[in-house]
Formats: C-alpha cells, sequence, structure tokens
C-alpha cells in the first residue's frame, strides 16, 4: 500500500477519515473528500493512462470536468464505467479503478509502437491509406481500425444501476456555486425567492475551496462553507450538489445530472445512481465560472504537465503537490499564484517561465524567465526536465502551464447564441442573445477577479428581485480583494521540435490543424471533424480556444474571424442509463389488463401484447399440449354450444348532443341521424384522403346519446380524430364526447346456445328472445340481482351471438358467473386466438384488412359510402385510381391441397407467371387454420377478385420459397347468409 | 333461474400501504360522473348545480368542494372538477354512504341540463398522504404540485398514463389514473415513494 508521500498538508481534508482503493490491482491510501485524481497525485501516481491514438503516456492534466486525458475505467463486472474523469470521481472506499487504452502493463504499452509511426497517422489517414482493395475495407481494415480505436471497454453487460428521472420547478435556478452562485444565492434566498442552486462539485464553492483568498475577514473556504450553512436552513432554497446542469431547452427548461450515488460503494445503499432531472426555471443566473487552458509547445502532454490553477487546486484544496520541483510557464498574472502557493507550502519551484517581456508582478525568490518559453520537455513515463527557448533546462516533475482562461460559456449557446471575444481577457465571453430570462454573473462573464464575481453574483439577484418586484432588505456583498488577472495572449511556442498538443483526447496537434488547413478543411466546423479536435468526452473544454487561435494563426486571421464551433447538449456526458432512467423492465411501459385477467390467470390462460393490453389468446386445458388445439376446442365448442370471450379491449366513445347524429354522419361514411333508438348499426370511418380509417359498431341509447365502439388498436386515434373534428372543424355542434372504453367490461358470448346462458343471468322482465330482442337491437337492463348493464345483439364470430357490458368493477364477477352458469352448456371461454379464426371463418375484416391502404370499395363496403350526405373521405374515395375496373376485392381463399397451410403475407400470381410486381395481383392479409372447415383458410385482396370465384391462382411466398395453388372463394366459409346470427 | 349477484372488485384490491412514512391507500368506494355542458347550456347548468349542491362550475383547473347530505357524508366528499371549457366531474369518495345509484341520482336532479357519462369505473383512486409525498411525486409528475391547492386539479401525463391530481391537503395528494393500467400506475408511485429520499 503507497503511503500518500506527495500529501504536504492537509488542505480542506484536515480530519477527513483514511480509505483505501485500488488503482490498476494495487491497493493505495486517500482520505474522504478526495477525487480520484488528487488521491492518485498523493501517492505519486503520475502516469494513469494512455491516449487515444498514440498511446503517449498520460497524466493528470486538470481538477475538474475538463479533463481530457485523465480518464479511467471505474468499478467491475456489470458495473463497470470506461472513460471516467478521474478529477471529478470521488474515492470511496474500496473504490476499483483502472486505466484504459493500453495492451500490456500500463508502463510498457505495445501499442506505443503507434507513436513511432505517428508520422503515417496523421488527421484523416485511415480514409486516405486504406482504399484498395475496396472489398477490404469493410471485412479486414475496418474492424483492426475499430478493435484498436476507443479508450474504455464497456461490459458488454446489462446495466445493474439504478436510474431515475425528475421534475423540479424553480423561480430562478442559479448554475454554479462558486463566487458569484454563492454570493447570488445568498441575496435571493435571504429575500425569499424559491432559488434552485445547482453545483457539479460534492463540495460547494468552486475556486473558493482551491484558493487561497479572504472573503470578509475570512478565508474563502471557510466562507463559502458558512454560506452553505446558511442556505440549507432557508426553507425557499434548494441546493443540488454533484450535479450538473448539462443543457438548455425551450421554455425554461434545464436538463440536470445529479450523480446520487456514484460516491458509494456499490451494495452499500438503496439510492438510485443518478436522477435525470428536468428543471422549469423562470429564471436562471449562469455562475458557471471559467476553464484554464494549454499553451501549444513541443511534447506538452507528459504525465506531470498540467493545468498552474489544477496545480493550485491540489495543493490547497486536498494538501497534495503535483511534484516535487515544480515549474510554472504563464502568460498572464493568475499563473503567477501557482508559484506563490506550492512556495508557500514549502514545495520547490524551480522555475516561472512568463511569455510576456514585463516586469515580473510578484517578487517571488525562485527563478524567473520573462519573455521566455518552454520549447520541450523529457520524461519516458513522467516529466522530468523542460527546455526553454533560451536554451536553458529546468529540473521539474510537475510543469503548472496557464495560456489563460476561457469562461464557460456553454449553456449560454445551447440556443444558437454566438459568444463574442473579449481581446483584454483575450477569451470568449456570452454574447447578448442569450436563451430567454438567462442572466450571466462572475467568470463566465468576465469577471475575472474575486470582488468583481462575488459583487456580479450579488448585483444580479439585486437585478431579478427589482424586476419581479421584490423589496426585501437584504446585507450587501460580500468583500474581497481584487486580484490581479492581466493576461497577454500567447498560444504556441513556434518552432518547437516535437509535437505540440492542443486537443489531449483526441491526440490532436499543431501538426494536425496545418494538414486540415492545407487540405482545404478551414471551417471551423470541418477542421474540427477531419482532425476531431473538440470531440468526445471533454468536448475540447481545454482545447477549443487554443485549437482556434492556432487555426487563426495558420490562416492569417483574427480568432473573431475564425469564429467558433456550435456548443450543444450535453455539457458533460451524459450516460445512456440515465436517458432511460426507470423506464426498463416492468417501468418500460404500462400494461393494461381487462377486467377479466385475473379470472383468466386461474383458467390457464396464455396472454399476448395488444398494444399496451395483455389478453388472453387461449385458455389451456389438462392434455392440452399445443396452443392449436386449444384454439380448436374453444372455436369448435362455441360453434356447437357456447364461448364467452372478453372484448373489453374495443374502444368505446360516449357520443352526446343534441347534434350527436348529425356529427355521426360526417365523421361516418354511413348514415347515423336514421337509426333508431335501441338500435345498433355497423360503421366506416374515412379518412379524409377516401382510404378507410377504422370500423366498429354504434347503439343508439336515446335521441341524443350514441355508444361508439372502435377498434381496439385505433381507440385512441379515432377519439382524437373525433375530438379534433368537433372542436375544429364543426365548433358549433352540440356533441360532447366522454371515452368510456375503461368504464365497461364487456363480454362477447356467442354460440347456438347464447341466449340460453344469458337467460341464466338477465333479470325478469327483460325479453331476450329473438322476437323482443332482434339482432342489432341493445338495450340497458340489469342482470345477476340488479347489476346495471347493457346488452347488444352483435356478432363477430357469425353465431348467435350477445355483447354484454357490466360496470368494470363487476367484470371479474361476471366471468365468474358465466362459468358458473355455462357449466349446463359446456361453454367454454374463448381467446383472441378463437376470436380471430371465427372472425376470418365468418370474412369480418379487422386490423390486417383495415390497413390504411384499403378503400371501402376492396373491402366489399363501397354501398357503405352514403351519396345522400356527405362524410369526411367521401370526395376523395371517388377518385378514379381508387375505383379502376382491376381494383382489389376482399375475397377467400382455400388450398387445394387441403394439407397444406396457408400464409398471410403471400402475394398472388398466376400459375407460370414470373416473380414481378407486374404479375402480382394481391395479397393473402389474414390466415387460419378453420377447424369447422378442416383446412386452412385465408382472406385476401385480389384483382377484381368477386368475379372470379372457382378460379386457381399461386399464393407465393418468395422469402419462404413456398407456391401455394389457392381457390377464390366466398370470403364468408361458415353461414354466408347469416342465419345464425339472426336466430 | 335467479343467479347470484355480481361482486365487485377494486382495481388496486384495496391497497394500503405505508412507504417512507407515507401512506398510500386506494380509495375504493366512490363515483365520479361526466358532466359535459350542452352548448349554450352553462346557465341553467349553474342553476341546477346551485340548486342541488350550492356548487357552480368551476373554472378549467379549478376545484369546488360542496355538500350534499342526500349525496355524501361530509363536505369534502362532493367535489366538482374543472376539466375543459365544456366539460367537468363530478366526484364523490362517500358514494357508499349513499343508498341509490350515485349515476342516477345525479342523472334525476340534473335531467336536460347536462349530458352525463358515468366514469366511476373508469379510474383507480390511489390516495397519498405523508412527508414524502411532493418529493416523490417530483420523479413522475411534470408539474409544480408545491402550487397547487385545495381549489386546484390537473389533468396530466405521468409514466405515459393519464392522471387526474388533486390536493385536497398539503401533504395529501388524490390521483386518479385508468383502471385498466392501475396496476403499472400504482408501481410508478410506490417505486418513487421507496426511492424519495
Amino acid at each position: 500500500m503507497n503511503n500518500e508521500s506527495m500529501r504536504v498538508h492537509d488542505g480542506l481534508l484536515p480530519d477527513a477519515a483514511p480509505i483505501s482503493f485500488i488503482f490498476n490491482e494495487r491497493k493505495y491510501t486517500a482520505r474522504v473528500g478526495d477525487t480520484l485524481a488528487s488521491a492518485l497525485l498523493a501517492n505519486g501516481q503520475k502516469l494513469v493512462g494512455r491516449s487515444f491514438k498514440y498511446h503517449r503516456p498520460r497524466g493528470i492534466f486538470s481538477a475538474g470536468p475538463e479533463e481530457p486525458s485523465a480518464l479511467v475505467e471505474l468499478r467491475t463486472g456489470a458495473h463497470r464505467e470506461p472513460n471516467t474523469r478521474a478529477t471529478v470521481t470521488e474515492v470511496f472506499a474500496g473504490l476499483e479503478a483502472s486505466s484504459q487504452n493500453h495492451i500490456g502493463p500500463l508502463g510498457f504499452d505495445v501499442m506505443a509502437i503507434n507513436d513511432a509511426l505517428s508520422t503515417f497517422l496523421s488527421a484523416g489517414f485511415y480514409y486516405k491509406t486504406f482504399m484498395w482493395p475496396k472489398a477490404f475495407w469493410e471485412k479486414l481494415y475496418e474492424p483492426i481500425i475499430r478493435a484498436a480505436a476507443g479508450l474504455g471497454k464497456l461490459s458488454v453487460q446489462e446495466d445493474p444501476d439504478t436510474y431515475e428521472k425528475g421534475f423540479l420547478h424553480t423561480d430562478l435556478l442559479i448554475i454554479g456555486a462558486g463566487p458569484a452562485g454563492l454570493s447570488a444565492a445568498l441575496a435571493a434566498g435571504r429575500a425569499g425567492v424559491k432559488v434552485l442552486l445547482v453545483d457539479e462539485d460534492f463540495l460547494p464553492g468552486g475556486r473558493l475551496n482551491l484558493e487561497r483568498f479572504d472573503i470578509d475577514g475570512q478565508s474563502s473556504a471557510q466562507w463559502a462553507s458558512n454560506a452553505m450553512a446558511e442556505l440549507t436552513t432557508l426553507p425557499n432554497v434548494r441546493v443540488l450538489t454533484r450535479t450538473t446542469v448539462y443543457g438548455v431547452y425551450d421554455h425554461g427548461i434545464y436538463g440536470a445530472l445529479e450523480r446520487v450515488s456514484d460516491h458509494l460503494p456499490t451494495g452499500s445503499h438503496d439510492k438510485p445512481r443518478q436522477i435525470l432531472w428536468r428543471i422549469y426555471a423562470k429564471r436562471s443566473l449562469l455562475c458557471s465560472g471559467a476553464t484554464e487552458r494549454s499553451i501549444a509547445f513541443g511534447n506538452n502532454d507528459r504525465p506531470g504537465i498540467m493545468l498552474a490553477g489544477a496545480a493550485r487546486a491540489y495543493l490547497n484544496r486536498f494538501g497534495v503537490s503535483p511534484g516535487k520541483q515544480v515549474a510554472v510557464f504563464t502568460n498572464n498574472d493568475d499563473g503567477w499564484r501557482t508559484a506563490v502557493d506550492f512556495q508557500a507550502a514549502g514545495v520547490e519551484v524551480t522555475a516561472v517561465i512568463d511569455t510576456r517581456s514585463i516586469a515580473p508582478p510578484v517578487d517571488i525568490n525562485v527563478p524567473v524567465f520573462m519573455g521566455n518559453r518552454v520549447c520541450d520537455t523529457a520524461g519516458r513515463l513522467a516529466l522530468h526536465s523542460v527546455t526553454l527557448t533560451s536554451g536553458e533546462t529546468i529540473y521539474c516533475d510537475c510543469l503548472a502551464v496557464s495560456g489563460g482562461w476561457s469562461p464557460n460559456v456553454h449553456l449560454t449557446c445551447h440556443q444558437r447564441a454566438r459568444p463574442i471575444w473579449d481581446d483584454t481577457l483575450a477569451a470568449f465571453v456570452p454574447g447578448t442573445d442569450l436563451p430567454a430570462e438567462m442572466q450571466v454573473a462572475g467568470a463566465v462573464n468576465g469577471d475575472m477577479d474575486l470582488a468583481s464575481a462575488l459583487n456580479a453574483g450579488h448585483q444580479s439577484a439585486l437585478s431579478i428581485l427589482k424586476n419581479t418586484g421584490n423589496n426585501a432588505k437584504i446585507p450587501p456583498a460580500p468583500q474581497a480583494n481584487a486580484e490581479s488577472s492581466r493576461i497577454t495572449a500567447f498560444w504556441q511556442v513556434p518552432d518547437c521540435l516535437g509535437r505540440a498538443w492542443i486537443d489531449l483526447q483526441n491526440d490532436v496537434t499543431t501538426k494536425d490543424l496545418q494538414l486540415s488547413h492545407r487540405e482545404g478543411f478551414r471551417s471551423v466546423e470541418h477542421a474540427k471533424r477531419y482532425t476531431t479536435l473538440g470531440m468526445a468526452t471533454d468536448q475540447g473544454k481545454t482545447s477549443n480556444v487554443l485549437g482556434l487561435a492556432v487555426m487563426a494563426d495558420i490562416a492569417g486571421q483574427t480568432i473573431p474571424q475564425t469564429g467558433t464551433t456550435i456548443f450543444r447538449p450535453p455539457y458533460t456526458p451524459i450516460p445512456i442509463g440515465a436517458l432511460a432512467g426507470r423506464s426498463r423492465g416492468k417501468h418500460f411501459r404500462p400494461t393494461r389488463l381487462p377486467p377479466s385477467h385475473n379470472w383468466a390467470s386461474t383458467q390457464g390462460g396464455s396472454f399476448v401484447e395488444v398494444g399496451a393490453w395483455l389478453r388472453a389468446q387461449w385458455f389451456t386445458q389438462a392434455g392440452e399440449t399445443h396452443w392449436r388445439q386449444s384454439v380448436d376446442r374453444e372455436v369448435l365448442q362455441t360453434r356447437k354450444s357456447v364461448g364467452y370471450c372478453d372484448v373489453t379491449t374495443l374502444g368505446k366513445i360516449d357520443v352526446q348532443g343534441r347534434d350527436a347524429a348529425q356529427f355521426l354522419d360526417k365523421v361516418y361514411a354511413n348514415t347515423f341521424s336514421t337509426l333508431k333508438v335501441g338500435r345498433v348499426r355497423y360503421g366506416l370511418m374515412l379518412r379524409e384522403d377516401g382510404f378507410v380509417m377504422d370500423d366498429g359498431t354504434t347503439a343508439r341509447l336515446a335521441e341524443h346519446h350514441f355508444l361508439m365502439t372502435t377498434t381496439t388498436a385505433n381507440a385512441v386515434s379515432v377519439f382524437r380524430h373525433m375530438e379534433f373534428c368537433r372542436q375544429c372543424l364543426w365548433p358549433t355542434l352540440d356533441v360532447h364526447l366522454v371515452s368510456a372504453t375503461e368504464q365497461w367490461a364487456q363480454y362477447a358470448i356467442a354460440g347456438p346456445n347464447s341466449r340460453r346462458l344469458l337467460e341464466a343471468l338477465v333479470d325478469e322482465p327483460f325479453d331476450i328472445s329473438n322476437e323482443g330482442f332482434p339482432f342489432m337491437e341493445c338495450a340497458t337492463l340489469t342482470v345477476c340481482n340488479g347489476t346495471p348493464a347493457r346488452l347488444f345483439r352483435i356478432s363477430f364470430s357469425g353465431e348467435l351471438a350477445f355483447e354484454l357490458a357490466v360496470p368494470a368493477r363487476y367484470g371479474h364477477a361476471l366471468m365468474d358467473a358465466l362459468a358458473e352458469h355455462g357449466k349446463a352448456f359446456d361453454a367454454v371461454p374463448y381467446g383472441l386466438e378463437a376470436l380471430g379464426v371465427m372472425r376470418i371463418e365468418k370474412g369480418h375484416a379487422a386490423g390486417n384488412e383495415l390497413n390504411g391502404q384499403t378503400t371501402a370499395a376492396n373491402l366489399g363496403l363501397g354501398r357503405m359510402v352514403s351519396a345522400a350526405k356527405d362524410c369526411i373521405g367521401k370526395t376523395l374515395s371517388t377518385r378514379p385510381a381508387l375505383n379502376t375496373n382491376d381494383a382489389n376485392q376482399l375475397v377467400g381463399f382455400i388450398p387445394v391441397d387441403s394439407q397444406q397451410s396457408l400464409r398471410a403475407g403471400a402475394h398472388f400470381i398466376d400459375e407460370g407467371a414470373p416473380l414481378t410486381l407486374a404479375s402480382d395481383q394481391g395479397w393473402m392479409t389474414s390466415v387460419a387454420y378453420s377447424p369447422s372447415l378442416q383446412t386452412s383458410i385465408g382472406l385476401g385482396f385480389i384483382h377484381h377478385g368477386q368475379e372470379r370465384m372457382g378460379d386457381q391462382v399461386l399464393a407465393s411466398s418468395p422469402l419462404h420459397n413456398e407456391q401455394i395453388t389457392v381457390t377464390i372463394v366466398s370470403p364468408h366459409f361458415v353461414d354466408p347468409q347469416g342465419e345464425r346470427l339472426r336466430a | 333461474m335467479l343467479s347470484q349477484p355480481l361482486y365487485a372488485t377494486a382495481p388496486l384490491a384495496g391497497y394500503r400501504q405505508t412507504i417512507n412514512g407515507t401512506l398510500a391507500q386506494e380509495i375504493e368506494h366512490f363515483s365520479l360522473i361526466a358532466i359535459s355542458i350542452p352548448d349554450g347550456g352553462h346557465e341553467s347548468l349553474n342553476a341546477a348545480l346551485e340548486s342541488h349542491w350550492q356548487l357552480s362550475l368551476p373554472e378549467t383547473g379549478t376545484c369546488i368542494r360542496s355538500s350534499d347530505r342526500a349525496f355524501a357524508q361530509n363536505s369534502s366528499s362532493l367535489v366538482l372538477f374543472g376539466m375543459q371549457t365544456d366539460q367537468c366531474l363530478l366526484v364523490s369518495t362517500a358514494a357508499s354512504a349513499f343508498e341509490q345509484d350515485p349515476f342516477e341520482h345525479v342523472q334525476q336532479l340534473l335531467g336536460d341540463a347536462a349530458y352525463l357519462t358515468d366514469q366511476s369505473d373508469s379510474y383507480a383512486a390511489l390516495d397519498i398522504q405523508g412527508p414524502t409525498v411532493l418529493k416523490a411525486m417530483e420523479r413522475i409528475c411534470t408539474l409544480d404540485l408545491e402550487t397547487f391547492t385545495a381549489s386546484t386539479v390537473a389533468r396530466t401525463a405521468m409514466e405515459h398514463l393519464s392522471v387526474i391530481v388533486e390536493r385536497p391537503e398539503n401533504d395529501r395528494l388524490r390521483l386518479y389514473s385508468p383502471r385498466s393500467s392501475a396496476s403499472s400506475f400504482l408501481h410508478a408511485v410506490t417505486t418513487s415513494l421507496a426511492l424519495a429520499y
């Protein structure tokens, strides 16, 4: 176990408990409050990974979410997560981490040969190199390249973690709990504003925890701690730590990811891993700070070279020195504070190299090189020295580099706003076209010193209070000194011998940008995609501005002329699991259960998903080993005696109003205003284009009251269509729609004994004889001693049949009653499959026939489109192309060889005709084995089929290499005259 | 043959469970009647509502509570939800105390003043009451329930399901979701309660 030899003082972790963790199978010690990066540095572990393309040794470059280099795999097995930034990973006891993207040990990566071949591996090399022979690309080149590319490896197992989503509402969303954010939150919170303060760190405070500043006479870290303590006591303020706002969307909606338990050992808690929040904010204040950037010089990617602010952060917050000999390379005053802090901590500072030819901004007792530059570095697996352009060699194992600070403007740009260049800061700042109701404050707005940031946050809060009419008196802004942040832009050291990295994550160097320019990819968007600059997990947070500056140099332009790429969500990586939330397994989508579901479960029911519904497909009885046995039995017994089936899932729409009949005349192709009270009529609904939309029966319960049924599949779309018609097309009609699908449990009772079975249930004196209750009649009555019910004399099976509806609460009991009273008739429950068989035997169209591409004429229902009135779809249904002489017509088919099974989807051709579209005469829509006829039967559409009864054609399925000779017959295989259903 | 009376089955089988200090329980007995307002019939319907229950048509998104001793046992059990410009819902959670069928009762009283559709069996009603109610609902409800009062009602979507929400008390919500998917909805709610922290 290593011993934290580089922890030079306690930082902000004086009382933190010691813990141990594993990196590359080796045990290390850390403190609660460390990040994985700070813990590795505390143990002197500088080499943490290999670079993307050249497999160069890589260390820790930053101390925050911008990290391009220290990407590791966390955890093991199914919990393994690749490409995780060590700089934002909280260490916990037992954490297992490992380096990635190397073959062999981390210190001796076989793939490092790529570095020696770097001359041949420039940007776009595979597109230029692997061109011949063409066939090799897919089979050889691409698999090899894909195997070699990428960083970490996925577990390729189901994600065992849980994720949540959530929705938050606030009056003021403050993004970032640094100086400006905390200052604003205190002001707004004290004034009673409903505030949501979000910070991505687990320790709010931002740079207040990283610097040795004073605020109002106390250390900045202590001030931040006190501010948080006060905010958490305010009932109107909610603080989310470990939460990153990753996107800004329309209408004040923000996306945020809360890492709820990433910092906890697996199995030690029952919390979700992460929550994806959708935040509805009336106003927002962006206090996202700024990110430091590097300078391009030779071999500037070695472990030990890091951003100057990051080096300071490790020292001041975690008490960890990234090196024993620290040198600073800067173009601004801020970099000097790194040297000052390290010297104050007793760490040897071997040099400060400043690109500016000015007097040293700080009086410090270390070697100072003004107007000088680092042009090269040395050290195989970690830095040991740097070479200056003046020729000196400086020995150091940590080089802290500061090329200036770039405000984190990303969220201001998510709605296409462009940032604007500020020469004084040498950085982009937010433009004027911010997302609605967003303000910015602090370093993100160019307020780089602490005093300005604190004041900016406070003033922003005051302006929001004023705009919302809040006159609360609040204390003045916190006070601090304004440190110097002077900068003279300096981007790259010219004429370096080694490659100078711009984007560490994607191994993009200045030479790649030069190549891109030479080859014509000069727009920033083109160069980004050609070189991969700014892609992947860090999205170029440390490299974008540096890359733009180098591109501007190459093109002889200014940076504003060069422009920027578009910032898009997400700001930091979002796991796919978090986007899915709990929408998996039972939570993937709701399941709808008909009222008889539990009853069916106890009766051997096998279920099938029909949309969201779970319906009984058939009921297996003892001795039945194949589903066909069950289905055949159900069909035969129903046709022989009686069967009952749950048809609750059909859509039911209550249509009421003085103009209800007129309304139905308009939405249905046939007429309903002539339907008498107590009668039912089949209806056909067309779309505006004249094709059939849906069908069903509609009962007239009273003069101004109809109950319409729809197919199960179209229940929602028909209701939506009718609401559109009611509200938009004919708003003056007095008609009202209420969905009644859920209200009624409805059962079909079919078969020659169905009336006798019903007689046992229907209360007296209601008469259900054929004379008293003929075909297509409906009634409101009571059953089983007073239960309210509705009875419809309709038939889908072709048998004498009824549909009985009771309030859904009685659905289970009614099935019990049907089973009990049905014993006398050997009644059977039948499922969806038998229902389908019987409707095919009867020739009734269903979803397969009403597929949105068929007309009333195709279905043989052309005469239902009333000539006496207008309706939706009538005009376009008369188009000549839909009414040709050879139009498809619905007919029945039986195989010439009754042992053969028909196949839905087969196309009809004449015998001997080629299998081409030109020979195609139609297709088979539905097939079933008919136990009544003891043969396979089918329904389908074929050219002028009604005139071709008895003809033989081939039902061809090229996919199955199958051709069956079939005879065209009437679609009404059973009881074509309809005698049974009128019995 | 005289058949046995049919027994009623509750969509959530009378679910009742305390999770993280919050009680979730099914309301088994309630009536819910959709009242559609005839074109031009606002005034006469308002008069009928006033006369029978001292109620008036609510604005969309609001609810009005009243009492009717013949209909319900206490003043909080009769509520009129304003759901859309020409439709409201009359809800009573004391329907079991009423001797006559609630739908028939309302139909007799309102007559032609409204078009009525019984929706009592269309929904499962779930009451959740306790300290974690709002925290739990943050996970599945897009609405800002903190702003809800006893006079607020909304129809919204939770986990792909249509849900009517009311907040009769500060720490209590009543959720009406479609009966057929009630078990899926219950699963969503109880999962949220279990994860509320």
